[in-house]
This record gives structure tokens, sequence and C-alpha cells, in this order.
């Protein structure tokens, strides 16, 4: 267990998730002929709510108050799984448990919806298990094949696999897809869909509560930006000494946050919000892309690719 | 059609006269109304254009019950007329047979303490929980500053499908974040689907018509009626205008006909770029809502230029408008006018071309063309289901009858249908004012009304941006009206949403509802929210008291 990074992972993590948030925000409002808020606005918006009152509604019990900092907490144990700006990650094969944490939060999130005993935070709830249960598989396998091409479940920016480029970006491609739902936004904002349920799971959630929940969420969506810097370093194989250092580590990260981010934005701009049914069609094909890239990732060294 | 009901029921009439070129009014015994309305209604094919209880105790001792059918194919108006006396406070619902009459018949119910006998569903509509059951505020004898008792709060009788123990119930309103306006929609959820749906409107009632027959002159009312909607209030201050001008038999002068129209086709515009805009952030497409209301600033732009004003622009009064437009104004305007197409043509492109936007709206919320005309819906919901109504091309008022322009019709009847019919709306609106622009006549703006004989029947027709507004007036004595009745599209509109949510997702109830373009205060003639009501489960008046204090 490498502390070191663990402390460095997690204090540029709370610095810069709302950050990114606010980076997501700024470019779909240029996206969308608006000036938009500074991109420092969701932390402010984290900040005021710390000081507002938070609301219990009669409906809400012990886990009303436990699921935001249980979100909160697996968001943050997403930091230990890998190495962002270090070379070294903090534990070894943090992958597997990274992958769990994923899917743990998602489930969490729905919980938030069912605890609060409002109709619309159940139907929400209800959404995000559905849309969960069709990605998550999709997700896995795409990180799956992403160890297995690295060689290691530890993520960090050392290569120690056999890279093949097809697998490589089958399987960056499904996981980028997966990453659009995962994240929440439109076209797949389906749980919170402002404008049918407003906000599903968070719509009792106030004050400090919502801002726990908002904070894990960022962090959330930080881990999943993280990834695709793996499949990066992946491509282009860094050297990790000397004056190649920060280049190879802080620059792969960086590359990976805003082109995520860009994603992201042009997805929320360009689209409705899906149906579930029309989700789960999306994510069949997904499906077998990750799919297919596992499979190819598994054979590639056979085949002698 | 006279003719035909005439023939039909060769006994039943028993006056029948022309108030205006088109529209003619038919008396009858209210014994009768019923089979005679039914035959008007489901046989000929008559639109219910609005329903009016008067109560005239004070000069005839009895109350007036008038039913309005148009016929916009024939261009035609008929007012069924049948009386009670007092004492007799009843009538022969038509609901049963006509389910359009329902909001009426309640409405004629709470208002006046008329009881339309064999109501299939006489719940409250308008007033409060609270109001007494036996105050009736639209009654001559009721004094617009009485100060109301309260009455102890009963729970509103929702209806519920059968078994409905087997579902949630999903609150939709009454604020509802993508309604913005007050309305409670029940609904019986298996999962995502809703089985059952039930409606609750009144939230907004404060009673303007009572406002308007006590307290304000003739020349007062265009201004209260433009408030009656915060989009189209050119369209009821037109209508009530064009009524109390048929009463009066007043022509206004040719330049003021025109920029109406021009007011009237602005409105429009801006009217369904809105929804444009709303439709798309329903659906979660927030860059539509973005986008459209990006052209749309240029129109209100356009209207603070002509009018002074951004909204509400005050500019039709009954004998012409108030303001006129310059020269230079007028040369703006087409420039605008030319841009706005340019942007819009561009930007719906590109919108209508988006596949999960697509989606979203196609096969959603159906109303097939058998049930827009049983429920006589109007404007771009009736349009959109096949049946091709437009009071500006059947029923030519001021400078319609000189322009061309065509009527968007669609045949699809879901909710992409409606989007059409409106976006092409925008077109033929455009074309429309570049005409007025073009061509606009010479003379005064403006001319006085000399003379209003009392007791006149008028009705007033205008094709709003969402359907028909319908003022119904009866002119009084002492520069006031006697009765004036607003019947906006969305009163027509709002019954049939019922129908087009059975069977669908919780995930589109937002964009059907949305797609007959709600105006909550339009239907219920308000101004001010004064009303906490009881939504079970949610917060009680008295809970809400307990909350805050």
């Amino acid at each position: 267990m490498n502390i070191l990074s663990l402390v460095v992972n997690l204090v540029l993590a709370i610095l810069i998730a709302p950050l990114l948030d606010g980076l997501r925000r700024k470019i779909t409002a240029r996206l969308q002929n608006r000036v938009g808020p500074p991109i420092t606005q969701s932390w402010h918006d984290v900040i005021k709510l710390f000081s507002k009152e938070s609301i219990l509604p009669e409906a809400g019990g012990f886990l009303f108050v436990v699921v935001p900092i249980l979100t909160l907490v697996l968001s943050l144990s997403m930091f230990a799984t890998m190495s962002t700006v270090t070379a070294q990650a903090p534990i070894e094969e943090g992958g597997i448990i990274f992958i769990e944490l994923v899917v743990l939060s998602a489930f969490t999130f729905a919980i938030a919806g069912s605890a609060s005993g409002n109709p619309y935070g159940v139907v929400g709830g209800s959404r995000e298990v559905i849309l969960a249960t069709i990605v998550e598989p999709s997700m896995i396998a795409s990180l799956v094949s992403l160890v297995l091409l690295r060689g290691s479940a530890t993520l960090d920016y050392s290569t120690t696999g056999y890279i093949a480029l097809l697998p490589l970006l089958m399987s960056g491609l499904a996981y980028f897809l997966c990453l659009l739902a995962e994240s929440g936004r439109t076209p797949f904002d389906v749980a919170e869909a402002e404008s049918e349920l407003s906000g599903g799971p968070l719509i009792e959630f106030s004050g400090p509560s919502l801002a726990t929940l908002k904070l894990g969420n960022y962090l959330r969506n930080l881990a999943l930006c993280s990834i695709p810097a793996f499949y990066i370093s992946a491509l282009i194989a860094p050297k990790l000494d000397g004056v190649g250092y920060s280049v190879a580590v802080v620059i792969p990260y960086l590359v990976s946050l805003i082109l995520c981010t860009l994603v992201l934005s042009l997805a929320e701009s360009l689209n409705a919000r899906f149906r579930l049914l029309e989700a789960s069609r999306f994510y069949g094909f997904v499906l077998l892309l990750s799919a297919a890239s596992l499979a190819l990732a598994y054979l590639a060294p056979a085949l002698g690719w | 059609m006279v003719e035909e009901i005439r023939k039909q029921f060769p006994k039943m009439l028993i006056t029948t006269s022309s108030i205006r070129g088109n529209t003619w009014l038919i008396e009858l015994s209210k014994e009768n109304l019923p089979a005679v309305l039914e035959y008007a209604h489901n046989v000929q094919g008559g639109n219910l254009l609005t329903m009016v209880a008067t109560d005239r105790v004070d000069i005839e001792d009895d109350y007036l019950i008038d039913y309005v059918l148009g016929w916009y194919e024939l261009g035609q108006i008929l007012v069924f007329r049948a009386k009670t006396r007092r004492g007799e406070e009843t009538f022969n619902s038509i609901t049963p047979f006509v389910p359009c009459a329902d909001w009426y018949e309640r409405e004629a119910k709470e208002s006046l303490g008329l009881i339309p006998v064999g109501h299939p569903n006489p719940r409250k509509l308008l007033m409060a929980d609270d109001w007494p059951d036996d105050l009736f505020p639209m009654r001559k004898g009721f004094k617009v500053d009485t100060q109301v008792p309260k009455k102890e709060t009963s729970s509103f009788p929702f209806e519920s499908p059968e078994n409905s123990s087997m579902f949630n119930i999903i609150p939709y309103g009454p604020y509802h974040f993508a309604i913005h306006e007050p309305i409670y929609f029940r609904f019986h959820a298996d999962g995502e689907r809703i089985v059952g749906v039930d409606l609750r409107a009144g939230f907004n009632y404060r009673g303007l018509e009572k406002i308007a027959e006590s307290r304000l002159t003739y020349e007062n009312i265009p201004f209260i009626a433009e408030r009656v909607c915060g989009i189209c209030g050119s369209v009821h201050a037109e209508a009530y205008s064009q009524a109390l001008e048929g009463a009066a038999g007043f022509e206004p002068p040719e330049r003021a006909k025109w920029i109406r129209v021009a007011m009237l086709e602005m409105e429009r515009i801006h009217s369904q770029l809105l929804w444009l805009g709303v439709a798309s952030h329903m659906v979660g497409f927030d860059t539509g809502l973005m986008q459209f209301w990006r052209v749309r600033d240029k129109i209100m732009g356009l209207a603070e230029l002509l009018t002074g004003n951004r909204k509400q622009y005050g500019m039709i009064v009954p004998g012409g408008v108030r303001r006129d437009i310059r020269e230079d104004k007028r040369r703006t305007a087409l420039q605008v006018i030319s841009e706005v197409q340019m942007e819009y043509e561009e930007l719906l492109g590109a919108v209508l071309g988006l596949d999960t936007l697509k989606k979203r709206l196609i096969g959603v919320g159906y109303l097939s063309n058998e049930e827009a005309k049983k429920y006589s819906v109007t404007g771009p919901v009736a349009r959109a289901s096949g049946v091709s109504i437009d009071v500006r091309r059947d029923f030519p008022y001021e400078a319609y009858g000189s322009l061309e322009f065509k009527t968007p019709v669609e045949s699809g009847g879901d909710v992409l249908a409606r989007t059409l019919v409106r976006a092409n709306d925008v077109l033929e609106s455009i074309k429309i004012m570049r005409q007025v622009l073009e061509t606009l006549p010479g003379g005064p703006v403006h001319e006085p009304i000399d003379y209003i004989p009392p007791d006149v029947t008028s009705v007033g027709l205008v094709e709003g941006p969402r359907g028909t507004d319908a003022h119904y007036l009866i002119t009084g004595r002492d520069n006031t009206v006697y009765r004036w009745r607003v019947r906006a599209p969305t009163y027509a509109n709002l019954p049939a949403a019922k129908l087009m949510l059975e069977g669908e997702t919780l995930a589109d109830a937002s964009i059907i509802i949305g797609s007959i373009d709600p105006c909550i205060s339009c239907a219920e003639r308000v101004v001010v929210v004064d009303l906490r009501s009881g939504i079970e489960k949610i917060v009680l008046g008295e809970n809400l008291g307990r909350r805050l204090s």
C-alpha cells in the first residue's frame, strides 16, 4: 500500500471533481449558445448546500441518512484503486475492486431514491437499477479486457501485457459508450430526468445531505473519467524514468479528463433523453462490442497480433 | 345548418333568429336541449365552442343556458338557448353523450348553482376546497366584495381505476416543474405504465368574469382580457373586441384590422417557438430550448419595437388599435421577420433531423380523429389528428380574408404530428406577417364606437396559437358587460389529455401533457393563485399551515 499516492489521489480528487463538472457545464453552455456559469460553479453549489438546513422527509429513515455518506465513501474509495498523477497506484490489483465499486455505487444511488419514500424517487431508483443492470455488463467486459491487455489488474501507468491495438480500441470505444450512461447525463439521465421525475432519487434530499450526494456523484464521475488515461498510456507505453515522467503520467491523465468531458458535453447537447427501452437496445450493441473486445484480448497473444 | 336542425326537430325549436351574418340564435325549451345538441354535435359534427349559463333574475327572473356550437366548414355559429325559471335551478346534462360538455356544466353548477341532472361526474372543478357549497359567485346577487366564510375543507374525491390498490399513485402536480402551472394529474401507475388518470383543475380560479361584469367598463376589459394569459394576450383582447364590435355592429378602420393581424401573428410565432423550446426541454433536449428561445427573442424584440412592450402589448382595444406602426418601424420589422425566417428554417431542419428527439415524439400521446371530434378539441391538437379547423380560414375576421396562407394539418395524431403542426404554423405566420407589413393600408387606426345596444348576445372567435379562443358576451347597460365568458383553447383540450395519457409511460407524461400546450391560467381565467388544495399524502391545507408554523 502506497500511502503517499493515496493522499495525493484523495486531495486531488476532492479538489478537481467539482471543477470537472463545472467544465462540463461550461462546455455544454457554450454548445448551447449560452455564456454558462464559471467552472467553479459546482464548488459554489456544494459549499452553499452545506450551509443549508437538511430536511428529513416523514418516510425517510435510517437509510435516508446513511446513503449520502455511503455514496461519498464509495466514490472516494475508487481513488484508492488507481493512480491518477502518481506513477504508482495506492494498492495492487485495484482494477477488480474498482469494478466492484462502480457497480455498488450505482445501486446505492438507486437505494437513495427508494429511501426517501417519494414515488418519483422510487421510480427514479428503479430506472437506475434497470439502467445499471443493462450497462454494467458492458462496462465490466470492457474493463476486464483492458486488464487482460495490460497484463495486470493494477491501475497504474506501467504496462507489461501484450498490447493488441484492435481489441484495445474496441474496448476503449465500449468504455466511452458506457461512460455516457454511467455518468447519468443526457441522453441517459433517465433516473434523474429533470423534466419527468424532477431529479428522481435526489428529489427529497436537501442541504448537506444533497451536497454529500452531489459531491459523491462528482467524484464518481471523475473516477470514471480517469480510466481512459490507462488506455492512452497502454497505447503510447510511457517510459517512467527521468524527465519523461511528468509528460508520461500527467498528460494522459489530463487528456483523458478533457476528452471524457467533451464527449459527455457533446452527447448532452446533441441528444434528447432516451427512454429505458431504447437505452437497453443501444447497450445491447455495446455489450456485443465489449464482449468481442474481451474475446479478442484473450485470444490476441495466441493469434500473435 | 339552421335548416337541417329545423327539419330534424320541427316542433322543438321555439324561435330562430340571426344575431350576425354567421351567428344564429336558436331558442328551445330546456327539456329538448339534450336531444337537439346530441344531434347537432354527434351527427352534424358541430364543435362545442363554449357553454355559458347566465343569471338574469334581476331583469327577467330566469337563467339562460347557452350552448354555442360552431361549424368550421360552413363558417356558422349556432347559439342554442334554453331558459329555466328562478326556483327551478336544474337542467339536463348533455355530458353523457357529448363528453366535452363535462367541464362547462360543472362550472355552471359551481358558479351559478344550476344543477346538471344526469352529469356522470359532478365533482368540484373551479372553486377552492373551502368555498361554501351554497354560494354561487356568478349569480347577480353575489357582490364582488363579499367576505366569503370558509367551509370545513373536505378532500377531493379522486377517481381510481379498478384494483387501484395494486398500483402506485404518482402525483403529477399541482406544481410540476415540467408544466410550470398549477394543474394536478393523478396517475395510477403499474411500474412505469399509466393505467389510470384523473385530472383536477381549478387551482387558479379567481372569477375574472365577475370582476369584469361588476367593476369594469367596456373599455377596461381588453386590458384585463389580455392578462388572462401571459402568452396569448392579444388573442383574448381581440376575441373580446370582436364580440363587442359585433354586438355594436361596428367595423374597425381598415388599417387597424391589418395591425391587429400583425399583433396576432407575432404572438403566434413567439408562442409556437416558446412551445418548441419547452417541448425540447421536456424530452431532455436542452439545446433545442436554448436555440428556439434565441430565435424567439428576436420576435420579443420586435414586439417591443412595435408596441413598447415585450409582452402584454395593450394594442387591441374596441374600435381599433392604440398605436400605429410607423414607416421606419415597418421596415425594421420586415427585416427582423426575414432574419427570423432564415434562422428558424435552419434550426428546424437540424432539430427535426435528430433521431433521439424523433424517437421520443413518434407514436406517443395518440388521439384519433374520431376522439378529436368527439371531444371537440381545437387548434394544433385537432389539426394534428386530421381535423382541419382554423378560425382564420373558416370565419375570416379582420384582414385574414384578403391574406394568403395555408393551415397546416397532419394525420398522425401523436405528439410528433402536433409538433409538426406547430412548427409549420410558424412558417405560415411568418408569411402572413410579411404580407401584412408589405401591404399595410393607410387611414386611421381607431374610431370610437358610438352606441352599444343592451342585451345583445355576441360571440367572438379568434384562432390563438393553442386553438380557438371563444368569447361570449351579453351587452349590458351603464357601459358594462352583462355577461362575459372566456373559453380559452386549453379548456377544450385539457379533458382530452386523459385519453392521450392512458396506457403510456411515465417517461412520456410530460411531453404528452405538454403537447397540448396547456395554458392553465387561460383555462381558469385568472391573475393570482389563491388556494391550497387537498392533495392526499403530500400536503393538505391544514398540514401546510402546520408545517409553516
